[in-house]
């Protein structure tokens, strides 16, 4: 017979997401199972031991374990049951609960049935199979983060002369740790013709250690039987490496910091619907996936640059989840949100109408002096300007009740950047 | 000397040059990068992020900082010291781990609390 137990919400994942909404629901007096594989809560963040965490939060800089701290200090005092080095191994929606099937060694398989879900596993890294970089198997090829936990957690150094693929601030934070611990970080190659990391990364964790940063390269072949020897890199034009002026750079450790997807395993075992824009789970204006009571947030969701928008939107989950778990909850029009010209995605995908809102978005384009311009049909429902919109910052915007009450009808809203000479 | 200005994303590319009795900074677009340039110009500080060995058989890394921003020469030898220590656990977050570490004066402090790996939570 295997175990059950009745909890008001599971939340899977103890990282930044799971920890913020969790809080927010256990503060409002429900029990919450909090499911972490980990031994500890606190998630990718306690291997990010570098600084730059918790500005927009706290208004001070903090390491990722000092960020998690201030969340995983407040579990203790809530009706939060923790349930560590445990795994999800499926999520089973039925017309009476949530059954969230998990297994540990501490109570073999047990089956919490939960009347709602938080989906917060976060992402994980993309590797080398997504490239399609050909050549040999050798040892010395790691993910970015990876290699962070090898070193920041486990103690051990990956290699001594490494070549880093990526040049987002992960590779960075990567080669500023791999220089402080004594190996050389021989070249960061980054294809497009942009560094794709935070300028204070650049010059803090680059142009400090002379590492060498080649934008508009690719690594084509990775050379070397059992370790790594070396890499061919190659300038890229138009898409296509420019193989006669390539060079062979000798390392023996290759990382990769390449672009982060979310963890999509349970959801799509739930049922749940991923959408093609974000990678992660389709959610309604109340962060609630198709499945009712199944909600999502963080970066299985979608994809953050920063962990203070992270725990903002957990925590606007939690306030969600809470109305969920307390009925009537209040049911307002709704009408769909779409991304429009040089936006990548709007999230999430419905707007309330007369009542506040929040937005995610990110840039497809690098645009100057722009805006953010909502519109319905032909109508302006709120314009923001943005002074300097990229690819790899992403927007937030809130539109207070006023703003949303002016949306008429069913039709949707189109989110826009749009350059100065455009808005008028 | 080129410095690029990292106070705010839009990373301005200044220019410091010495004349007469101080510094001359151009290329900033807002007032903040002419301290941000002659501070990096004349002293360059960083705050340090590490991992410290422990004696732990099983929790083998504790993270640390410095207590406040120090002199980039005087890192060298800040991580030397720490390299060479093990530190046995437990260690509570914002504790010292090796008190006024370089010239400078800073500290070095740990960043997250760690129990003996005997008494994890679970």
């Amino acid at each position: 017979m295997v175990k059950t137990k009745n909890v008001d919400c599971a939340v899977i994942g103890a990282g930044a997401a799971g920890m913020a909404a969790s809080n927010v629901i256990a503060e409002n007096g429900f029990h919450v199972a909090l499911i972490d594989r980990e031994h500890e809560p606190g998630g990718i963040l306690l291997q990010c031991i570098h600084n730059g965490f918790g500005l927009h939060r706290f208004g001070r800089e903090l390491t990722g374990p000092e960020y998690a701290a201030e969340f995983s200090g407040a579990i203790e005092k809530l009706p939060v049951e923790l349930f560590l080095g445990t795994t999800v191994v499926n999520i089973i929606p039925g017309p009476s609960a949530i059954e969230v099937v998990t297994c540990s060694a501490r109570n073999g398989v047990l089956i919490l049935r939960a009347s709602a879900v938080v989906l917060a596993m976060g992402c994980r890294e993309r590797n080398r199979g997504n490239l399609a970089i050909p050549g040999p198997r050798p040892a010395g090829i790691f993910t970015a983060g990876l290699a962070q936990r090898l070193l920041n957690m486990e103690g051990y150094l990956p290699g001594k002369r490494a070549v880093i693929i990526g040049s987002g601030d992960i590779g960075l934070i990567m080669a500023r740790r791999l220089s402080w611990c004594g190996a050389r970080v021989a070249a960061v190659v980054e294809l497009l013709p942009h560094p794709s990391g935070l300028t204070r990364n650049i010059v803090q964790c680059l142009d400090d250690f002379s590492i060498p940063l080649h934008l508009g390269h690719t690594v084509t072949a990775i050379h070397g039987k059992d370790r790594v020897e070396a890499v061919t890199v190659a300038p890229v034009v138009n898409g296509v490496a420019q193989n006669k002026k390539s060079r062979r750079i000798r390392c023996d450790t290759l990382l990769l910091s390449v672009g982060l997807v979310p963890e999509n395993e349970l959801s799509r075992k739930a049922g749940v619907v991923i959408s093609p824009d974000t990678n992660g789970p389709a959610v309604d204006h109340r962060l609630e996936t198709g499945i009712a009571g199944i909600f999502a947030c963080g970066n299985v969701l979608h994809v953050h640059d920063l962990v203070d928008f992270v725990s903002e939107e957990a925590e606007e989950c939690g306030k969600k989840v809470v109305e969920f778990l307390r009925p009537p909850r209040k049911d307002p029009m709704t009408v769909p949100v779409r991304a429009g010209s040089s936006i990548k995605y709007v999230l999430p995908g419905r707007c309330p109408v007369g009542e506040t809102a929040q937005f995610f978005m990110r840039p497809l384009v690098q645009k100057e002096e722009s805006s953010i311009v909502i519109t319905q049909e032909t109508r302006v429902i709120a314009t923001r300007s943005i002074t300097r919109a990229r690819p790899a910052e992403m927007i937030r915007i809130k539109l207070d009740a006023g703003k949303t009450a002016a949306i008429e009808g069913e039709s949707p809203l189109v989110v826009s950047l749009r350059g100065k000479e455009e808005i008028a | 000397m080129k410095i690029i200005c990292t106070l705010c994303p839009n990373g301005c590319s200044l220019v410091v040059k010495p004349s007469g009795d101080g510094l001359t900074v151009s290329g900033n677009r807002c007032p903040r990068g002419v301290q941000y340039g002659r501070d990096e110009y004349t002293d360059p500080r960083r705050v340090l992020t590490a991992a410290v060995r422990t004696t732990d058989p099983e929790i083998r890394c504790a993270p640390v900082k410095s207590d406040r921003s120090i002199p980039k020469a005087e890192i060298k030898n800040v991580l030397k010291t720490l390299y060479a220590r093990r530190v046995p656990l437990p260690v509570t977050i914002g504790n010292v781990c090796i008190a006024n570490c370089c010239p400078s004066g800073a500290s070095l402090v740990y960043t997250r609390t760690l129990k003996p790996s005997g008494e994890q939570l679970h």
